[in-house]
């Protein structure tokens, strides 16, 4: 808890982004112009979010201990990973 | 059978001293008891501060002194105490000197099915005291994760709840799982150094979660127990514990960050739903849409305003200077209706063309949301300077009805003297053989007076 953690973009600001720039746009207040620039924001910080989405590493991954400490990680499927243990009974 | 008891001979007496009676006693006790396991009471409960532990053990019937040495108490996992019901296990040992025996315990542990739930009161008594529980510490989870690691055991049903119900619910999170043993002989210390592990080998996780499916109080007391505890404490990473049944709680429950009742529901806290968090999206998307568009529809009803008020007005009121008036307008008013949506419109292509370009990834629902929009926008735009110039077109349909040339069409005619270019207002005007010059509503006619 001491150390700081690593700094990652976060999902929920960006969609925070985009909610504030639709309170903006909404109320009315602003010019053509800047309501653009908002709409613009917007649009930036929502593609941002779809960004991440579609970043993510869609993965289940097995992690194995390597005889120096480190971890290796292998796909994982836990379904055939039982299938061995459940048939040997049989 | 007589009564009478012959009296031994003094030479026949043995006479033993009371150091060797004792020591008799001492060796046939040793030779005959040695090691046992004793159930009992404990009294008289006298901690030194040597570290030895002094104290009684007693039934209904008796009582024997024991004492535990330093190195044997430092290894208890309870706090012994007066009027707790105990197992113990130890040499009997026959104190010479004094000509006492007592039980030196090697060993001891509550008795009965209340041992455990004891074990557990007391490191939760005491690991609250250190404020290991304390609220303040707890840290929110991510809203949304984008790498998780379960540390348990990679067979069973608890790891593929927890796959199934982050797959379903969030695909988009990459899931490693850590594979430990969650009960017997050194699965705490073995799910501690994961823990840890996991600490310093990936501090890119965003959460952890940590347990195993439901089982005996015994199968699930890796959780209970004081390394794991620690473990949890220590970890950067946020910590969702999952041990077991809804009923079920250990230590690591209160230590955790958060506590989920069941596998499956460690999963449900981790992640958001995929869906959920798309439709939201869109929605914002929606608005932010739906407000620029209200926006540009008000510039544009300005727009409106300055074509009636500037131009419509004036043109009722100069009907004589119309022809002139109505090409200035004409002029003016494309020039400005179509500089604001030639200008929208860019702005619009542009937003349009960035939008296409990244947003084929998004779901093809919310990609089609959004062209809809664009198009929507755009055609809004264009409506609105078709109705101008349609507005403009009808007021000068009007002012050209009075206009000389829409009279000349309804079958008038103007007729001039082709020599002088006058009109002929009167018959008198014209003499035989002047060539006149008629103009009808499509064109001239040429003739001669007769």
């Amino acid at each position: 808890m001491t150390d700081k953690p690593v700094k990652k973009e976060k999902f929920e600001d960006h969609l925070k982004q985009v909610e504030e720039a639709v309170k903006s746009l909404e109320g009315g207040k602003l010019g053509l112009e800047e309501s653009i620039e908002k709409y613009e924001a917007g649009i930036r910080a929502l593609r941002q979010c779809y960004a991440i989405l579609e970043q993510a590493e869609k993965k289940i991954q097995l992690l194995v201990k390597e005889k120096d400490g480190t971890l290796a990680a292998r796909d994982f499927d836990p379904a055939a990973e039982d299938k061995p243990a459940r048939k040997k009974p049989e | 059978m007589g009564l009478s008891a012959e009296p031994l001979q003094p030479s026949e007496r043995k006479i033993l001293s009371v150091g060797e009676l004792t020591r008799r006693i001492k060796k046939s006790i040793e030779e005959t008891i040695r090691s046992v396991w004793v159930a009992g009471e404990i009294s008289n409960f006298r901690p030194a501060s040597s570290g030895h532990l002094y104290f009684t053990l007693k039934d209904e019937e008796s009582q024997v002194p024991c004492v535990m040495w330093k190195g044997v108490s430092s290894r208890l996992r309870f706090r012994p105490e007066d009027g707790m019901e105990v197992i113990a296990y130890g040499k009997v040992d026959v104190y010479l000197p004094y000509g006492k025996y007592q039980l030196i315990v090697e060993e001891m542990e509550p008795r009965g099915v209340g041992a455990l739930q004891l074990r557990f009161e007391q490191l939760k008594e005491k690991l609250q005291q250190e404020g290991l529980f304390d609220a303040a510490r707890k840290r929110p989870l991510p809203f949304l994760p984008r790498k998780i690691a379960l540390v348990t055991s990679p067979t069973g049903a608890a790891v593929q709840d927890m796959l199934r119900t982050l797959r379903t619910r969030c695909p988009a999170v990459h899931v490693v799982v850590y594979p430990v043993r969650v009960q017997g002989e050194g699965s705490a210390q073995e799910i501690a150094a994961a823990i840890g592990h996991l600490n310093l080998a990936l501090p890119d996780l965003d959460v952890l979660i940590v347990g195993r499916g439901g089982g005996s109080i015994e199968d699930l007391w890796a959780f209970n127990e004081e390394v794991v505890a620690r473990a949890i404490h220590a970890s950067r990473i946020p910590v969702i514990s999952a041990v077991g049944h809804e009923t079920d709680t250990t230590i690591a429950d209160f230590v955790a960050d958060v506590r989920a009742l069941t596998p499956t529901d460690a999963a449900v806290k981790a992640v958001p739903m995929l869906d959920d968090l798309l439709l939201a999206l869109e929605d914002q998307g929606t608005k932010l849409k739906r407000a620029l568009r209200t926006r540009a529809d008000l510039a544009r009803s300005g727009l409106d305003a300055l074509a009636r008020g500037h131009a419509l007005g004036r043109i009722a009121e100069l009907p004589m200077q119309f022809t002139q008036r109505l090409d200035e307008l004409q002029e003016r008013l494309a020039v400005g209706v179509g500089q604001a949506s030639v200008y929208l419109r860019e702005r619009l292509d542009l937003l349009a063309s960035s939008l296409y370009g990244d947003l084929p990834r998004a779901p093809e629902a919310a990609r089609q949301r959004v062209e809809h929009l664009t198009d929507l926008l755009r055609s809004h735009t264009r409506r609105a300077a078709e109705t101008a110039t349609a507005r403009l077109r009808e007021a000068a349909g009007m002012l050209e009805a009075l206009s000389p040339v829409a009279i000349l069409a309804r079958g008038y005619s103007i007729t001039r003297l082709e020599s002088t270019n006058e009109i002929l207002k009167t018959a008198r005007q014209a003499k035989a053989g002047d060539r006149l010059v008629s103009r009808l509503g499509d064109g001239e006619v040429r003739s001669r007076v007769e």
